[in-house]
């Protein structure tokens, strides 16, 4: 990794901790970014330890905690872990793929306070089922959903967008209005985990996909939606991602990204022509064994794991990692490739995270932007 | 406030924090779902806001700042007007 002695400014403590309760999945997604398996884990870590991640993510005023996995409700004592939420002040989300919502898990994210639900659903029934490789599994999801809106709880529905379901991408939001969620996520596939080595057959090319933006942001403009409250999240964190920015015509590009999609060129909140990723600056990420990442993404790469909840403490880390020091002193400077000049200034290119997974280089450019 | 002490209040009986940084705070608010960056006056603006009425917090904004009650109920408004532009990292 580069060494540099100017660092980034981070935070006095992370804004939001992705929490991976486990690694277990009952789904079978062949792009899960995690690489997910329904296998038993000897090592994940126990609601004693899961306490003390909340103990410490309280100490140092984290302002989110984001619950995910692995599928968290597949743990039998899921229950006793929401229940330990209502002691603590951060807020929480949960991602989950809906398979075992209950009435008595939507009862008990009611007395937590739980601030919203991530519920993966990536298209209509016959999509849906071919891509997680569990039949008879969208009602299930279906009525999970259900039961959380009857408890008025917050949901949302994450959309990984591939060339398999772009098509479907209106049958969803139909979906969406009738279950009356609330937000409606798209997530551009994230080369990571299982996704590496099926890129070929599910991530959209850079046509493909500005088609797809293009599309949806006439409709947008044209308010020609039946579901209107829909987000992309490019898993870059750059201000304005490649994904964002290039497809729009240069001269409508400033107006359309501030009033479509709520993205204000003119107050940049990180300095423009720097490094974006977060990591480290403002979230940190702890794995189902409890090892301590600089972020979600960069999970399961052993060069980048600074420590381990069980031994270490989590400010501890934030405040004297050595990873985590390494990656604060990244610029664009240090990066490779074409993404190092860019004429973007509010990107900084790929999800370092990412790039190590694809290339083994977490400073090498974004090979799927058009400016390659 | 020093760096890293937070100011904590509650909205609907759910507890909301306000966290100080270097150059701003910053504050996640779990009804709107996302995260804010707020500057001095902003902060104060919004502290004022919870613990007062907003006429007490132009009042007290005015005499702070030697401006007029109305030029300090535009400011409050456009505070809040800026809080809700900064939001971020809303995933």
């Amino acid at each position: 990794m580069v060494k540099s002695k100017k660092k980034r400014n981070y935070l006095s403590a992370p804004v939001r901790v992705f929490f991976h309760l486990t690694k277990r999945c009952n789904f079978k997604c062949k792009y899960c970014f995690v690489d997910a398996h329904a296998l038993p884990s000897r090592d994940e870590l126990t609601v004693k330890d899961i306490k003390k991640v909340f103990d410490q993510c309280q100490e140092l005023n984290v302002l989110l905690v984001k619950i995910s996995g692995g599928e968290p409700l597949i743990r039998k004592d899921i229950l006793q872990v929401i229940s330990l939420l209502k002691r603590y002040d951060f807020s929480a989300t949960l991602n989950t793929n809906g398979f075992f919502i209950t009435n008595e898990i939507a009862k008990e994210l009611v007395k937590s306070d739980i601030e919203l639900v991530n519920v993966s659903l990536d298209g209509p029934k016959i999509i849906q089922e071919q891509i997680c490789g569990v039949p008879q599994s969208f009602q299930k999801v279906i009525s999970g959903i259900e039961k959380l809106k009857r408890k008025n709880i917050k949901v949302a529905l994450e959309f990984v967008l591939t060339k398999l379901n772009c098509s479907y991408f209106y049958d969803l939001l139909s979906i969406a209005r009738e279950l009356k969620v609330d937000l409606v996520k798209i997530f551009p596939l994230s080369l990571a985990g299982r996704a590496v080595d099926q890129a070929k057959d599910y991530a959209l090319s850079y046509e493909k996909w500005k088609d797809f933006y293009l599309e949806l942001t006439k409709k947008k403009i044209s308010n020609d939606l039946v579901y209107k409250n829909i987000q992309i999240v490019p898993f870059n964190c750059n201000f304005c991602s490649w994904e964002l920015y290039y497809p729009l015509p240069a001269k409508e590009r400033k107006n359309i990204l501030k009033k479509v999609w709520k993205i204000d060129l003119e107050h940049a909140i990180v300095p423009t022509g720097d490094f974006h990723c977060t990591a480290a600056i403002n979230c940190c990420a702890i794995s189902a064994n409890g090892d301590i990442y600089p972020c979600e993404q960069m999970m399961g790469i052993e060069e980048l794991k600074a420590g381990n909840i069980k031994e270490n403490d989590l400010s501890r880390v934030w405040n004297g990692s050595e990873v985590f020091s390494k990656l604060r002193g990244l610029t664009r400077k240090n990066l490779i490739g074409f993404c190092r000049n860019c004429e973007n200034p509010y990107c900084s290119g790929a999800c370092p995270g990412e790039a190590h997974f694809l290339s083994g280089n977490m400073l090498v450019s974004d090979s799927r932007c058009v400016r390659d | 406030m020093k760096i890293g002490e937070v100011f904590k209040y509650k909205v609907n009986g759910r507890t909301q924090i306000i966290r100080k940084e270097k150059d701003y705070y910053i504050a996640h608010n779990s009804d709107e779902m996302a995260t804010f960056l707020l500057d001095e006056i902003s902060f104060q603006v919004l502290k004022h806001t919870i613990n007062n009425s907003v006429e007490r917090c132009k009042a007290s904004l005015a005499k702070k700042m030697r401006i007029s009650l109305k030029m300090a109920g535009e400011r409050i408004k456009r505070s809040q007007q800026e809080l809700r532009a900064s939001s971020f990292l809303g995933k």
